[in-house]
Protein backbone atom coordinates (compact mmCIF):
# COMPACT_ATOMS: atom_id res chain seq x y z
CA UNK A 1 0.00 0.00 0.00
CA UNK A 2 1.41 3.36 -1.02
CA UNK A 3 -0.58 6.22 0.38
CA UNK A 4 0.07 9.52 -1.35
CA UNK A 5 -1.12 12.71 0.32
CA UNK A 6 -3.13 15.26 -1.59
CA UNK A 7 -3.58 17.90 1.01
CA UNK A 8 -3.44 21.63 0.79
CA UNK A 9 -4.20 22.94 4.30
CA UNK A 10 -4.67 26.47 3.00
CA UNK A 11 -7.26 25.50 0.43
CA UNK A 12 -9.62 22.80 1.66
CA UNK A 13 -11.94 21.47 -1.01
CA UNK A 14 -14.92 20.15 0.96
CA UNK A 15 -18.23 18.79 -0.29
CA UNK A 16 -21.16 19.21 2.07
CA UNK A 17 -24.28 17.03 2.02
CA UNK A 18 -27.39 17.69 4.05
CA UNK A 19 -30.43 15.48 4.65
CA UNK A 20 -32.84 16.87 7.23
CA UNK A 21 -30.75 17.48 10.35
CA UNK A 22 -28.01 15.13 9.12
CA UNK A 23 -24.90 16.66 7.67
CA UNK A 24 -21.86 15.10 6.05
CA UNK A 25 -18.67 16.84 4.91
CA UNK A 26 -16.25 15.03 2.60
CA UNK A 27 -12.66 16.10 1.95
CA UNK A 28 -10.43 13.97 -0.29
CA UNK A 29 -7.05 13.74 1.41
CA UNK A 30 -5.06 11.08 -0.45
CA UNK A 31 -4.97 8.16 -2.83
CA UNK A 32 -3.21 4.89 -3.51
CA UNK A 33 -2.62 4.19 -7.20
CA UNK A 34 -1.65 0.56 -6.59
CA UNK A 35 -4.92 -0.19 -4.85
CA UNK A 36 -6.99 2.20 -6.94
CA UNK A 37 -8.30 3.80 -3.77
CA UNK A 38 -9.14 7.34 -2.74
CA UNK A 39 -8.97 8.37 0.92
CA UNK A 40 -11.31 10.94 2.38
CA UNK A 41 -11.87 12.54 5.71
CA UNK A 42 -15.57 12.55 6.53
CA UNK A 43 -17.06 14.64 9.28
CA UNK A 44 -20.70 14.16 10.19
CA UNK A 45 -23.43 15.50 12.43
CA UNK A 46 -26.49 13.41 13.12
CA UNK A 47 -29.40 13.72 15.55
CA UNK A 48 -29.21 11.35 18.51
CA UNK A 49 -32.18 9.24 19.59
CA UNK A 50 -34.45 11.17 21.90
CA UNK A 51 -33.73 14.45 20.17
CA UNK A 52 -31.76 17.32 21.55
CA UNK A 53 -28.10 16.73 20.85
CA UNK A 54 -26.40 15.99 17.55
CA UNK A 55 -23.64 13.41 17.43
CA UNK A 56 -20.37 14.45 15.84
CA UNK A 57 -18.27 11.78 14.19
CA UNK A 58 -15.25 11.72 11.92
CA UNK A 59 -13.59 8.91 10.02
CA UNK A 60 -11.28 8.11 7.17
CA UNK A 61 -13.07 6.38 4.29
CA UNK A 62 -11.24 4.35 1.65
CA UNK A 63 -13.25 4.28 -1.59
CA UNK A 64 -12.22 2.13 -4.53
CA UNK A 65 -12.36 3.90 -7.87
CA UNK A 66 -13.93 0.88 -9.58
CA UNK A 67 -16.84 1.12 -7.14
CA UNK A 68 -16.09 -2.26 -5.49
CA UNK A 69 -16.60 -1.05 -1.95
CA UNK A 70 -15.91 1.56 0.67
CA UNK A 71 -13.97 0.82 3.82
CA UNK A 72 -14.58 2.88 6.94
CA UNK A 73 -11.62 3.26 9.27
CA UNK A 74 -12.98 3.71 12.76
CA UNK A 75 -9.79 3.92 14.67
CA UNK A 76 -6.48 5.74 14.35
CA UNK A 77 -4.94 2.33 15.08
CA UNK A 78 -6.01 1.23 11.59
CA UNK A 79 -4.66 4.19 9.66
CA UNK A 80 -0.94 3.75 10.23
CA UNK A 81 -0.45 3.48 6.47
CA UNK A 82 -0.75 7.29 6.56
CA UNK A 83 2.52 8.85 7.66
CA UNK A 84 2.70 10.90 10.83
CA UNK A 85 3.16 14.27 9.05
CA UNK A 86 0.17 13.50 6.80
CA UNK A 87 -1.92 12.51 9.82
CA UNK A 88 -1.07 15.87 11.38
CA UNK A 89 -2.23 17.63 8.18
CA UNK A 90 -5.49 15.65 8.24
CA UNK A 91 -5.96 16.62 11.88
CA UNK A 92 -5.50 20.29 10.97
CA UNK A 93 -8.17 19.90 8.26
CA UNK A 94 -10.49 18.27 10.81
CA UNK A 95 -10.02 21.19 13.20
CA UNK A 96 -10.58 23.75 10.43
CA UNK A 97 -13.74 21.94 9.25
CA UNK A 98 -15.12 21.81 12.77
CA UNK A 99 -14.55 25.54 13.20
CA UNK A 100 -16.24 26.25 9.86
CA UNK A 101 -19.13 23.98 10.79
CA UNK A 102 -19.72 25.87 14.03
CA UNK A 103 -19.67 29.18 12.20
CA UNK A 104 -22.37 28.04 9.79
CA UNK A 105 -24.49 25.58 11.80
CA UNK A 106 -24.36 26.66 15.49
CA UNK A 107 -26.02 23.50 16.89
CA UNK A 108 -27.25 23.86 20.48
CA UNK A 109 -25.83 20.61 21.80
CA UNK A 110 -23.29 18.19 20.31
CA UNK A 111 -21.94 14.91 21.63
CA UNK A 112 -18.72 13.20 20.64
CA UNK A 113 -17.85 9.67 21.76
CA UNK A 114 -14.57 7.78 21.36
CA UNK A 115 -14.88 4.39 19.70
CA UNK A 116 -11.74 2.96 21.21
CA UNK A 117 -11.45 2.34 24.91
CA UNK A 118 -8.49 3.27 27.12
CA UNK A 119 -6.98 5.56 24.52
CA UNK A 120 -3.68 7.17 25.43
CA UNK A 121 -3.87 10.97 25.64
CA UNK A 122 -1.82 11.20 22.42
CA UNK A 123 -4.48 9.22 20.53
CA UNK A 124 -7.19 11.41 22.00
CA UNK A 125 -5.59 14.57 20.62
CA UNK A 126 -8.19 14.75 17.82
CA UNK A 127 -11.03 14.81 20.31
CA UNK A 128 -9.40 17.27 22.69
CA UNK A 129 -8.63 19.66 19.82
CA UNK A 130 -12.21 19.45 18.58
CA UNK A 131 -13.49 20.07 22.11
CA UNK A 132 -11.23 23.12 22.26
CA UNK A 133 -12.69 24.44 18.99
CA UNK A 134 -16.17 24.17 20.52
CA UNK A 135 -14.99 26.03 23.62
CA UNK A 136 -13.54 28.79 21.46
CA UNK A 137 -16.93 29.08 19.75
CA UNK A 138 -18.83 29.72 22.99
CA UNK A 139 -19.72 26.17 24.01
CA UNK A 140 -19.58 24.74 27.48
CA UNK A 141 -17.60 21.50 27.19
CA UNK A 142 -18.12 18.64 29.62
CA UNK A 143 -16.23 15.37 29.56
CA UNK A 144 -17.57 12.07 30.90
CA UNK A 145 -15.02 9.32 31.51
CA UNK A 146 -15.45 5.85 32.49
CA UNK A 147 -17.09 3.07 30.57
CA UNK A 148 -14.42 0.63 29.39
CA UNK A 149 -12.11 3.58 29.02
CA UNK A 150 -14.40 5.27 26.52
CA UNK A 151 -14.93 9.01 26.76
CA UNK A 152 -17.89 11.21 25.89
CA UNK A 153 -17.85 14.96 25.43
CA UNK A 154 -20.97 17.05 25.56
CA UNK A 155 -20.74 20.52 24.10
CA UNK A 156 -23.58 22.92 24.87
CA UNK A 157 -23.93 26.36 23.39
CA UNK A 158 -23.82 28.85 26.23
CA UNK A 159 -26.46 31.55 26.08
CA UNK A 160 -25.05 34.93 25.13
CA UNK A 161 -25.14 37.36 28.06
CA UNK A 162 -27.97 39.82 27.73
CA UNK A 163 -26.93 43.47 27.68
CA UNK B 1 -26.85 12.66 32.00
CA UNK B 2 -27.82 9.40 33.67
CA UNK B 3 -25.06 6.82 33.96
CA UNK B 4 -27.11 4.07 32.23
CA UNK B 5 -27.91 6.37 29.33
CA UNK B 6 -24.26 7.37 29.06
CA UNK B 7 -23.14 3.72 28.96
CA UNK B 8 -25.77 2.87 26.34
CA UNK B 9 -24.62 5.77 24.14
CA UNK B 10 -20.97 4.79 24.41
CA UNK B 11 -21.72 1.15 23.79
CA UNK B 12 -23.67 1.79 20.62
CA UNK B 13 -21.44 4.55 19.20
CA UNK B 14 -19.74 2.40 16.58
CA UNK B 15 -22.86 0.64 15.32
CA UNK B 16 -24.78 3.92 15.33
CA UNK B 17 -22.28 5.92 13.29
CA UNK B 18 -21.67 2.89 11.07
CA UNK B 19 -25.34 2.86 10.16
CA UNK B 20 -25.38 6.62 9.59
CA UNK B 21 -22.37 6.40 7.27
CA UNK B 22 -23.72 3.39 5.41
CA UNK B 23 -26.92 5.35 4.80
CA UNK B 24 -24.88 8.21 3.39
CA UNK B 25 -22.90 5.78 1.22
CA UNK B 26 -26.15 4.66 -0.40
CA UNK B 27 -26.36 8.14 -1.90
CA UNK B 28 -24.69 8.21 -5.36
CA UNK B 29 -23.57 11.84 -4.91
CA UNK B 30 -21.74 10.95 -1.69
CA UNK B 31 -20.14 7.90 -3.31
CA UNK B 32 -19.02 10.08 -6.21
CA UNK B 33 -17.52 12.64 -3.80
CA UNK B 34 -15.58 9.88 -2.07
CA UNK B 35 -14.19 8.69 -5.39
CA UNK B 36 -13.10 12.09 -6.59
CA UNK B 37 -9.39 11.86 -7.30
CA UNK B 38 -7.60 14.63 -5.44
CA UNK B 39 -4.69 16.52 -6.92
CA UNK B 40 -1.21 15.45 -5.91
CA UNK B 41 0.13 17.54 -3.07
CA UNK B 42 3.08 18.67 -5.19
CA UNK B 43 0.79 19.55 -8.11
CA UNK B 44 -0.98 22.16 -6.07
CA UNK B 45 -0.27 25.77 -6.77
CA UNK B 46 -1.02 28.97 -4.91
CA UNK B 47 -3.33 30.28 -7.56
CA UNK B 48 -4.97 28.83 -10.64
CA UNK B 49 -7.50 30.52 -12.86
CA UNK B 50 -8.54 30.87 -16.47
CA UNK B 51 -8.46 34.14 -18.36
CA UNK B 52 -10.18 34.73 -21.64
CA UNK B 53 -8.79 37.54 -23.72
CA UNK B 54 -10.45 38.70 -26.88
CA UNK B 55 -8.33 40.36 -29.52
CA UNK B 56 -9.53 43.70 -30.79
CA UNK B 57 -11.00 43.60 -34.24
CA UNK B 58 -8.73 45.04 -36.89
CA UNK B 59 -9.75 48.53 -38.04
Amino acid sequence: MVYAPAISPNDIDAEVFRRGSDLLVVVNVGYDDEKGAIYSLVLGLSPMAGGGALELFFHIVEAFEDGRREEIYWSGKDTHFISKPDRVEILMILVALTAKLLETETPEAVMMITHDGDMPSKAMKKHTLIARVFKEHGYQVRRFDGYHGKVTWKMTLEPKPSI
Amino acid sequence: MKREKQIELMDSAESRTSEILRNWLANPAVRAALKKRPKKADDQVDEHYHVRVRRKAAC
